[in-house]
């Protein structure tokens, strides 16, 4: 391996990749428009080099044989991509699952349970993809020649003709992935051969002799394995846009050691190495945190990723597990981190709450610590599950103007009777969600196998059938109730308003709904109910409701778990990006929310709730309201810059450990001064480099939709 | 026995260490004229309209027993020697304009609402702070309270004017963890002029109070056309020279005006309508100035 001179300084050359990712997410609003997703890293493709080769008579293309054919064919002709400056080659390119017209195999139609979806506005899952974590571990340790060999050896195993297919597909798709690699090799390659300047022919030449060693080999240096991560990421994401990372700190560990001991790398080459691997692709990535047996995981190198954080400073989706054997000097760190920088990095997540959640599955300990924050909101045990994180939900606001709306018929109308109803519908709707992932899990190999998230995977390859199919481990089944704080509101302002106070009855609330409080006396009522007692408030009827909705969304959930537990259906609260979505498919509600507008946001209260401080409000509230069975309800903190200060590093420190001393599993947190925001939302391209955490995501605030920069700079003032 | 407070703000990061929970007794001996807290000054309960708020309904008006109540473009007009403050306005308006300051509080009822934040406090090194208004005016209350937080094992904080006699002070030496006393103008006839009460028996009270072995932090707003100068400060600065590292510490508070609009809702004139903030130039340069005289000076 080539070496860069020891003690250089890499800043230029970062500066310039920074620069870089600026124009191409300029590009890509340009070209392609807004998007209110993450980042992903993703470049503009050169037009007309790819399109997909569909299998079926709607034009989209299904099942195991198509999608390798596709992705291989692609694989085949995507473009290079040779930087200079960067110390890794690569980006992806193509959305490949997004440019299907139709995501799910018409053959294997869910009409049986269209009507419901519909009724309660549900995010069903059927036919969506990835959304579990790989184990990074396992592609570092054995390379793809090595996991080459193990399907080999699994192949000798198991022998019918289906799963020797099975084999025959996955080889293929790592043979066109070391195809890739080796254009960039022969890329970096001629790039050297005419590069003047000393500095980049160096880099380029070990660039290249990075690739050859692990186009076959398994890594053995820093600078190999966040190749070789970004490889598969690469070719993960363009499959089916994975974007799950894993303990980054302990997986690259043992390099950077081995490298420090042989003399072979200085801590500016490790910056320089790992600030190209966050600048690469958003991934999400832990960093602290307990091993299976508790002990704490950061190092030395855990301080060089953030290091290398700090000079990226764009769109990073890093988690600090906090626990109690964490190293307080990390946490310092992040802290200071997202104080300095104001780019909603670093996250934190509780350890506390998330393990002896998840141990309520049954499971013991030393799994529990393993399962990781490695996406938007959410935990996975890399290698070991099927999750379906992030891809259904439950609008639970609509399920309340179900209810509502069935109890109009009724003569004696009451919050209790009102309740039995909205329980009702809400175990229908979580029930239907359920019932699509059933669905998902019994055809999904027909439809979209993971090709790709089955090689790094324990199970798929050992009994030649796919992860979605019987090959986890576990199936740890998510399914997220959105739009909590508007049902408890709701509820509370009806026996508040009505029952305890008299202060207006039955049919008034309805012609307030049915008008949208644009009738006589509505701004007034409007008023009146929005300022009833919250949830997010203590000892408030709001706090009271929201733990009723919590207490049966969370049963109707578990009680989806299959009868020899192999199935678990596992509750949380999150809305993700839908809250726009899903408002506008919900009425006038009682809490004074008008028609169409934004449901709140997962597990938060609603905006202006907080009627003393609204930071130590929100982290009681939300660490009080968790499920509790291991996956997150996350706390979205819009932190008043006033408060953030570097004076203020412990305090906010402080209220992050308390948040997870009460119960809270996931911290995500924004410092935006009230004056950008306002100037971003005017006019974005002036701001191409602000990000925002929008969930468990972060975005270029340019990117986003009008609608959607609304949401976040109504959420940043009312905060 | 009960206490009137005016509200338990949350989230208090300039009342002593860490996070903390500050109570604002209600009821004040002194009438400092830059006050920012001039609802606590009454120890009764009183009415008040926040600005903005009124969307003009009128529910107000028709609920008003005494008739006091009145609509007037964007607000509501309050006949004060009429309101009873019976609080049905309250009840009826919509909006929260209309608001009663002051409630009545048992000490155990103040504890469990400051208890929940006790996650916060542990993790910061905060805890209570009383403050007000003169908390030591209501010694009773004040002291159960201060009890049950020690056996809570809460950190206790105590705002003080010391312009009480000195055993209310003495009472609660056992129960408080830090003090924060106001010295707040050196010369007596303008301390009298500017507060209503001459400064000597508060000069006794800090003695007695620093010679027990107290942790005591003394503060002095800077009030512009008050005590901005160098004579105000220095005076103030050599008088606790002689404490030595037995005075945990000197503050010096920008006069701001945060306050003002406290006075248009309670109905009160403002002494220091119109007065400008003081400028940070001229507060940090005071500050550097009583740092030449002691060191430990913030």
């Amino acid at each position: 391996m080539m070496l860069m001179e020891p003690q250089m300084n890499y800043d230029s050359e970062l500066a310039r990749l920074k620069a870089k990712k600026q124009a191409q997410t300029r590009e890509k609003i340009e070209k392609e428009g807004i998007l209110d997703e993450d980042d992903y890293g993703r470049i503009v493709p050169q037009e007309g080099v790819w399109r997909i080769r569909p299998n079926h008579a709607d034009g989209s293309f299904y099942g195991f044989d198509a999608w390798a054919e596709n992705f291989c064919s692609l694989m085949d002709v995507h473009q290079v991509y040779v930087d200079p400056d960067d110390a890794l080659a690569g980006r992806w390119c193509y959305f490949m699952s997004k440019m299907r017209p139709n995501k799910w195999n018409p053959d294997y139609p869910y009409d049986h349970l269209r009507e419901r979806i519909e009724c309660y506005d549900i995010i069903h899952g059927i036919g969506d993809d990835a959304h579990f974590a790989p184990d990074y571990e396992m592609g570092l340790r054995l390379g793809w020649g090595g996991l080459l060999d193990k399907i080999a050896y699994y192949r000798t195993i198991n022998c019918t003709e289906e799963q020797q297919h099975f084999y025959d597909l996955h080889e293929r798709a790592i043979r066109s992935i070391q195809g890739w690699i080796r254009r960039h090799i022969d890329e970096a390659r001629r790039l050297a051969a005419a590069e003047h300047d000393e500095r980049r022919r160096r880099n380029l030449l070990a660039m290249a002799e990075t690739n050859e060693n692990i186009v076959e080999q398994p890594p053995r240096t820093l600078r190999e394995a966040c190749q070789w991560i970004v490889w598969f990421h690469l070719a993960s994401r363009t499959y089916n846009r994975d974007g799950a990372g894993g303990q980054i700190d302990a997986l690259l560990r043992p390099f950077y050691e081995q490298d420090l001991a042989a003399g072979r790398i200085t801590d500016a080459e490790a910056v320089y190495y790992l600030a190209c691997l966050l600048i690469n692709d958003p991934v999400y990535w832990q960093l602290g945190g307990p091993d299976a047996e508790g002990k704490d995981q950061t190092s030395a190198i855990s301080f060089l990723i953030l290091d290398a954080a700090c000079k990226v400073d764009s769109s990073l989706n890093i988690t600090i597990r906090v626990h109690d054997g964490l190293d307080p000097k990390l946490l310092r760190y992040g802290v200071e981190c997202l104080v300095k920088y104001r780019n909603g990095w670093p996250r934190f997540s509780g350890d506390k709450a998330l393990v002896a959640g998840f141990m309520r599955n049954g499971f013991d300990e030393r799994l529990a610590r393993r399962r990781i924050a490695v996406g938007c909101n959410w935990m996975s045990l890399p290698g070991l599950e099927y999750t379906m994180n992030d891809l259904v939900k439950v609008n639970l606001a609509k399920v309340f103007e179900v209810a509502y709306r069935e109890m109009k018929k009724d003569a004696g109308r009451t919050t209790e009777r009102l309740w039995r109803l909205f329980a009702s519908h809400l175990k229908l709707a979580v029930h239907t969600a359920a019932e699509g992932i059933r669905h998902h899990l019994k055809y999904q190999k027909y439809n979209e196998p993971e090709l790709l998230l089955n090689l790094l995977s324990h199970g798929p390859m050992e009994k030649g059938c796919d992860v979605s199919d019987g090959g986890a481990q576990y199936y740890n089944l998510s399914i997220d109730g959105a739009g909590l704080a508007v049902v408890a509101d709701s509820f509370a302002v009806l026996e508040q308003r009505i029952e305890q106070e008299n202060r207006l009855d039955w049919a008034t609330m309805d012609r307030l709904l049915e008008t949208d409080f644009q009738c006589a006396d509505g701004l007034k009522f409007q008023t009146l109910l929005s300022r009833s007692q919250r949830y997010g408030q203590a000892d408030s009827l709001g706090r009271k409701w929201a733990l009723a909705v919590r207490d049966e969304f969370t049963a109707a959930v578990r009680n989806e778990t299959s009868a020899d537990g192999r199935y678990k259906f596992i509750p949380g609260f999150f809305s993700w990006a839908n809250t726009v979505g899903f408002g506008l498919h919900v009425g006038a509600t009682p809490n004074g929310r008008r028609a169409g507008t934004p449901i709140s946001h997962g597990a938060n209260p609603c905006a202006g709730f907080a009627v003393d401080d609204a930071s130590l409000s929100l982290a009681t509230a939300i660490a009080e309201i968790q499920p509790g069975y291991g996956n997150t309800a996350p706390m979205q903190w819009e932190l008043d810059p006033s408060l953030a200060g570097a004076e203020s590093v412990a305090l906010i420190e402080g209220i992050i450990k308390a948040h997870f001393e009460m119960g809270g599993t996931l911290i995500n947190a924004n410092i935006m001064d009230r004056n950008t925001i306002l100037a971003a939302h005017a006019d974005p391209s002036k701001y191409p480099d602000l990000v925002v955490r929008i969930t468990g995501f972060t975005a270029y605030f340019a990117m986003l939709s009008p609608e959607f920069r609304q949401l976040v700079v109504d959420r940043v003032l009312e905060n | 026995m009960k206490g009137t407070i005016t509200t338990i703000q949350r989230m208090s990061v300039h009342d002593g260490a860490g996070i903390r929970s500050t109570l604002f007794l209600k009821g004040c001996n002194l009438r400092c004229r830059w006050c920012h807290n001039p609802e606590t000054w009454s120890g009764r309960v009183q009415l008040q309209q926040s600005a903005g708020r009124c969307i003009g309904c009128g529910s107000c008006v028709k609920t008003c027993a005494a008739s006091a109540l009145a609509l007037a473009p964007e607000r509501i007009r309050i006949d004060r020697k009429v309101c009873t403050v019976c609080g049905a306005c309250v009840e009826a308006c919509p909006s929260g304009a209309l608001s009663l300051v002051g409630e009545h509080i048992e000490p155990c009822e103040a504890l469990r609402r400051v208890k929940r934040d006790m996650p916060f406090f542990r993790q910061t090194g905060g805890g209570v702070t009383v403050s007000g208004g003169e908390p030591l005016l209501q010694m009773e209350f004040l002291t159960e309270f201060l009890a049950l937080c020690r056996r809570e094992g809460i950190v206790t904080a105590v705002e003080s004017n010391l312009s009480v006699e000195w055993r209310c002070v003495e009472t609660l030496l056992p129960l408080v963890d830090q003090w924060m006393c106001d010295f707040k103008v050196f010369d007596d006839t303008l301390h009298r002029a500017m507060t209503g009460v001459g400064n000597g028996p508060i000069r006794e009270n800090l003695e007695k109070l620093i010679g027990s072995g107290a942790k005591v932090v003394v503060r002095t707003p800077v009030v512009p056309g008050v005590n901005d100068n160098e004579t105000e400060i220095g005076n103030i600065c050599r008088m606790l020279q002689r404490f030595g590292n037995r005075l945990q510490g000197y503050e010096l508070l920008r006069f701001h005006t945060l306050g003002f609009d406290k006075f248009a809702a309670l109905g009160l004139e403002n002494p220091m309508a119109g007065t400008p903030e003081l400028t940070k130039k001229c507060f940090e340069s005071l500050r550097d100035f009583a740092r030449t005289i002691l060191e430990t000076t913030k």
